[in-house]
């Protein structure tokens, strides 16, 4: 993400350049004052030493005078020398002894006598032997005199004769230079090459003989330097000291400048006007930076909401400040509010979203569980609004067909009604019983055998005796024509001169009777063929039903007076229903199932009883089971077929002679019981068997 | 610094001091720097001085002074944890013991030893001996040491007489005495000036014979003040003057430069013991004395301006020795 820069770093920056552009103008000024304080200083050092040389210089000759009149003296061959020497000896400012000695060095003459003493051998001084070498005047250093360690200076000039010998008096002479040093705003000081003080504000320092070392360090570094300038180590700050030679004397006027001077200096060659200019830009600077700071931070905590920040008075205030402060927090509560708001609807959208996307799952789901089971709970509702009369027009069409087979097998067992019709009956009765639609004879195949049937009747009809009266009355269903299609239709295709000779005899209605009767069979037929695929249809439709084998708690006994009146139009013909049901037994199971397993055992009973017989039905409720038990007066079981009663493909019909019928296998009942959690019992004996059907009992409170 | 002996201090504070310059210039591990005391060749002075620097904090001394005017201090320094260097205290008072005074010098009594068997192959035979009282320990080693050598080297030879001065000696009263004594050969330990005073007043006495003196006379006091008897004086000295090695010759010439002079004895051994102090400090582990004493002693040698010299177990030094003499107004190695 890219920075946004920083308002405070901005005027910081800002700030610091001002402040920097400050400190260098003010850096610039202090180094230019600085080095022309120094300059300053060193000048006033030179100045110094240059005063304190001329004046020691001079009065250092008037000794050296001293011994250039020595020198004339023995030059001109004074008459009495050292009488000589001894004059100009009392006039002579700060010597004590005058000596003369020969080019060899050695002392020729002495005055006062306790000078060096005549004879001796001086050569080896080293002020004798440099102011024998040069030809001039050579001062000695402080303790290299004629008396080596003790505070004395020797002079010595060299002429052509020899040289002349000094012993200065150092206390005369010390006293003098000390006026001079001593009046000094600085320090001023004299040393010998060797750095030993011959003058000093700090007397203590000639008399306890030191050296300036530094001075002996800086000699040791360059020995032939005429100045030298280094800093010596004080008890009360260092000192900046300039050492110039004074010429002809080999000693060093020293300026001692405290460290204070060149600070004082520079203080004084400072421009003031331009230090507080630029201390008031660094002041500035710095206020403008603590106030921008201050400002920000608190632009910054009113921002965000630190209260202590908002509203805290220490440092620096503006007048300004209370009122940026107080907008930046309206704008900052404003954008907090507004950010905790969007922050909201972010969260609520994000849970709408959510929430929708569920929803239209849910509803997605909602709608194919709606569908199916709107579509189950409408398939189940039509297959047990269909069920019922399904059952019960199979069962209607059952017994239609059942006696219109009795009035065919009526004429056929009795010739002596109408023997020609006997044969017809019995014809008709087979083929009606056997009649399939599904291999009805269609197209050409049906129009070929309608035709020769036509023709087989029209001869038939043909060779009927004429009668006016026969003809008036013959009926119209007689025509070749349209029985021969009714007969070829009823799967009489084939059907012989004398099956169909009726239909022409004296009394065609009885056979126009039993061709109906037959028809009502065949129709029944395909009624009950019809019904069992709706029966299957409504099972496909149940099979459909959401909850479909949930079991709930129903009334057996209910269920028990229901399948009874289902199977009532069959037991019609002669059986004779009876019903003991107990009140209140309740069984676990699924209804649809339940029912099925009692219009099963109910329909199989009156099968194998052959429409004759009792029926007995009784609902009980026995050791925590639900008893449904369904006997019948009818044929017993063989006791070698009870094994496999239960097996695939036991005939339900096999007590009964007849034909058989669509419905349950035995196998199929006693599983239907096993998956509701019962079973199916059977006991039979001749007259007498007993299914009994146990359901889970529901106990009160359950 | 001041009194009789005040040569012998000032010389040497300028060797040490132009030693301290070479080394803060050339490099030295530690910056070197002295604080100078006065003992005024006095006991007293010394010992106060020694407390002066004590107090301040100083715990390496150089006493560059005279045996008399050490043995003032030297008790109280060797009581207290510090080391004390010399290349000047000779008493043989202070030698074998196993303190913190390092003693780079030879001992006085071998100085007069030598000087007794030169005085004896010189043919002396009745001896005057003169010593100064304010440098008694000194003295008497010196002594000492002469007169057994001179009676050993010379069987009858003797030391016959003995004075001691102090401050105020009349010189030519005690020429006169030496005179008087019909001695052949005078023997001497006395500063510089006295010296060389007590040279000329043998002189105006018209003493003929030889004056020896212990190495503590050797200054250029002696030098200008000696007279006409200079070249019949003989001191017993480690230092040879007359020294040509480039080592010796660069030494003169940078004290030349500096101070204007020829260096004297009193300047070498300043020299040499700020050099010796060095070398022990770069060598020490830290600078406490104990440090530096095993550093001081552990060297191997110190190569001194004009040879090398090793410090025995006690921090004694046993040192060749030469007699020289005045010539022409300079120190000389004697024939």
């Amino acid at each position: 993400m890219k920075r946004r820069p920083s308002l405070s770093a901005f005027l910081s920056l800002l700030i610091a350049l001002v402040a920097l552009c400050g400190a260098s103008v003010f850096v610039a000024v202090v180094l230019v004052s600085a080095e022309a304080a120094s300059r300053s200083a060193f000048l006033e050092a030179d100045r110094l030493a240059s005063l304190l040389s001329s004046s020691v210089r001079s009065t250092l000759r008037t000794a050296e005078s001293a011994l250039w009149q020595a020198a004339g003296l023995i030059e001109d061959g004074a008459a009495e020398p050292e009488a000589s020497l001894a004059a100009l000896l009392r006039r002579a400012r700060f010597i004590k002894s005058l000596s003369y000695l020969t080019p060899g060095g050695r002392v020729e003459l002495s005055v006062p006598s306790d000078g060096p003493p005549k004879g001796a051998e001086l050569g080896g001084l080293q002020v004798v032997s440099s102011a024998t070498a040069a030809a001039g005047i050579r001062w000695s250093g402080i303790y290299s005199g004629l008396e080596q360690g003790r505070r004395e200076i020797s002079l010595a000039y060299g002429f052509r004769a020899g040289s002349v010998l000094a012993v200065v008096d150092f206390d005369a002479l010390a006293a003098a230079i000390a006026g001079l040093v001593s009046r000094a705003d600085y320090g001023l000081a004299l040393v010998d090459e060797g750095g030993g003080f011959i003058a000093h504000p700090d007397a203590l320092k000639v008399e306890r003989r030191e050296l300036d070392q530094a001075f002996v360090a800086a000699r040791a570094r360059d020995p032939a330097a005429d100045s030298y300038r280094y800093t010596r180590a004080a008890a009360q700050g260092g000192e900046s000291v300039v050492a110039s030679r004074i010429e002809g004397v080999g000693w060093y006027a020293l300026v001692e400048l405290p460290s204070s001077f060149a600070l004082a200096a520079f203080l004084q060659s400072l421009p003031w006007a331009a230090l507080g200019a630029a201390l008031a830009i660094a002041l500035s600077a710095l206020l403008a930076g603590a106030a921008s700071r201050r400002l920000l931070d608190d632009i910054r905590k009113a921002g965000s909401g630190d209260a202590n920040g908002a509203t805290g008075s220490e440092g620096l205030f503006f007048k300004e400040t209370e009122a940026i402060r107080k907008a930046a927090a309206e704008a900052a509560s404003r954008i907090r509010a507004k950010d905790q708001a969007n922050e909201r609807l972010e969260a609520l959208n994000a849970r709408l979203a959510n929430t929708l996307d569920e929803l239209s799952k849910a509803q997605a789901a909602l709608v194919e569980s709606e569908r199916l089971a709107v579509r189950g709970t409408m398939a189940a509702a039509m297959a047990h609004e269909l069920n019922s009369p399904i059952a019960a027009a199979d069962s209607a069409a059952g017994s239609a067909a059942s006696a219109a087979a009795d009035i065919l097998g009526y004429i056929a067992a009795h010739p002596g009604w109408d023997p020609d019709s006997a044969a017809s009956a019995k014809a008709l009765r087979a083929a009606a019983e056997r009649y399939d639609p599904a291999r009805a004879l269609t197209g050409p195949d049906r129009r070929r055998a309608s035709r020769r049937l036509e023709e087989l009747l029209a001869r038939l009809a043909l060779a009927r005796p004429p009668s006016p009266a026969a003809a008036a009355a013959e009926p119209a269903e007689t025509a070749p024509a349209s029985l021969a299609a009714r007969l070829v239709d009823l799967g009489l295709e084939s059907a012989d001169e004398r099956e169909v000779a009726p239909f022409y005899g004296e009394a065609p209605e009885a056979a126009l009777s039993c061709l109906s009767a037959a028809e009502i069979i065949a129709s029944c037929r395909v009624a009950r063929a019809a019904m069992a695929k709706a029966h299957s249809v409504v099972l496909t439709m149940k099979s459909a039903e959401p909850e479909r084998g949930a079991a709930r708690s129903l009334d057996l006994s209910a269920t028990a007076e229901e399948a009874l009146a289902m199977l009532y139009v069959r037991s019609k013909s002669g059986i004779r229903l009876e019903l003991k049901a107990a009140e209140g037994v309740r069984v676990a199971a699924d209804p649809q199932a339940a029912q099925r397993l009692a219009i099963g055992l109910m329909a199989n009973a009156m099968d194998a009883m052959g429409y004759r017989g009792r029926l007995t039905v009784r609902v009980y409720a026995k050791a925590g089971r639900a008893a449904l038990e369904v006997e019948d007066s009818g044929p017993d079981i063989p006791a070698a077929l009870m094994g496999s009663l239960w097996s695939p493909g036991f005939p339900e019909r096999l007590r009964v002679a007849g034909s058989p019928r669509g419905g349950l296998e035995l196998r199929e009942l006693k599983e239907t019981a096993a998956a509701l959690g019962g079973d199916l019992q059977c006991a039979s004996a001749p007259g007498r068997t007993i299914f009994t059907l146990y359901l889970p009992l529901v106990t009160a409170g359950a | 610094m001041t009194g009789p002996s005040a040569n012998i201090g000032v010389e040497g504070y300028k060797g040490f001091s132009l030693a301290l310059a070479e080394l803060n210039e050339g490099g030295a591990r530690r910056r070197l720097e002295a604080t100078l005391k006065d003992d005024a060749g006095e006991p007293e002075a010394c010992l106060a001085a020694a407390r002066e620097l004590y107090a301040d904090g100083v715990r390496v001394f150089v006493l560059h002074t005279t045996s008399g005017a050490a043995a003032g201090a030297l008790p109280w320094l060797l009581e207290r944890d510090l080391i004390v260097l010399t290349r000047a205290v000779s008493a043989s008072t202070w030698a074998g013991r196993d303190d913190n005074f390092i003693r780079f010098v030879g001992s006085a009594a071998h100085f007069g030893q030598g000087l007794g068997e030169y005085a004896a192959i010189r043919g002396a035979a009745a001896v005057a001996a003169v010593v100064d009282r304010r440098n008694a320990a000194y003295a008497a080693d010196v002594l000492g040491g002469f007169k057994a050598a001179l009676g050993t080297a010379r069987p009858g030879a003797a030391v016959v007489a003995e004075t001691e001065v102090g401050e105020g000696m009349d010189h030519d009263e005690i020429a006169r005495w030496i005179r008087s004594l019909g001695a052949d050969a005078a023997v001497a330990a006395l500063a510089g000036l006295d010296a060389a005073k007590l040279a000329q007043a043998l002189d105006r006495a018209g003493f003929a014979g030889e004056l020896y003196l212990a190495p503590w006379s050797q200054d250029h006091n002696l030098l200008s003040y000696a007279g006409p008897l200079a070249d019949r004086i003989f001191l017993a000295n480690s230092f040879n003057p007359s020294d040509r090695s480039p080592r010796y010759r660069g030494f003169v010439d940078g004290f030349r430069a500096v101070f204007g002079e020829e260096p004297v004895m009193s300047s070498l051994y300043g020299y040499e013991i700020a050099q010796f102090l060095n070398q022990g400090l770069e060598a020490a582990k830290d600078t406490s004395p104990r440090s530096l004493k095993a550093a001081l002693l552990g060297q191997d040698g110190f190569m001194g301006l004009q040879r090398r010299v090793r410090l025995d177990g006690f921090g004694d030094l046993e040192m060749d020795m030469m007699i020289i003499t005045i010539r022409a107004g300079r120190f000389e190695a004697a024939p």
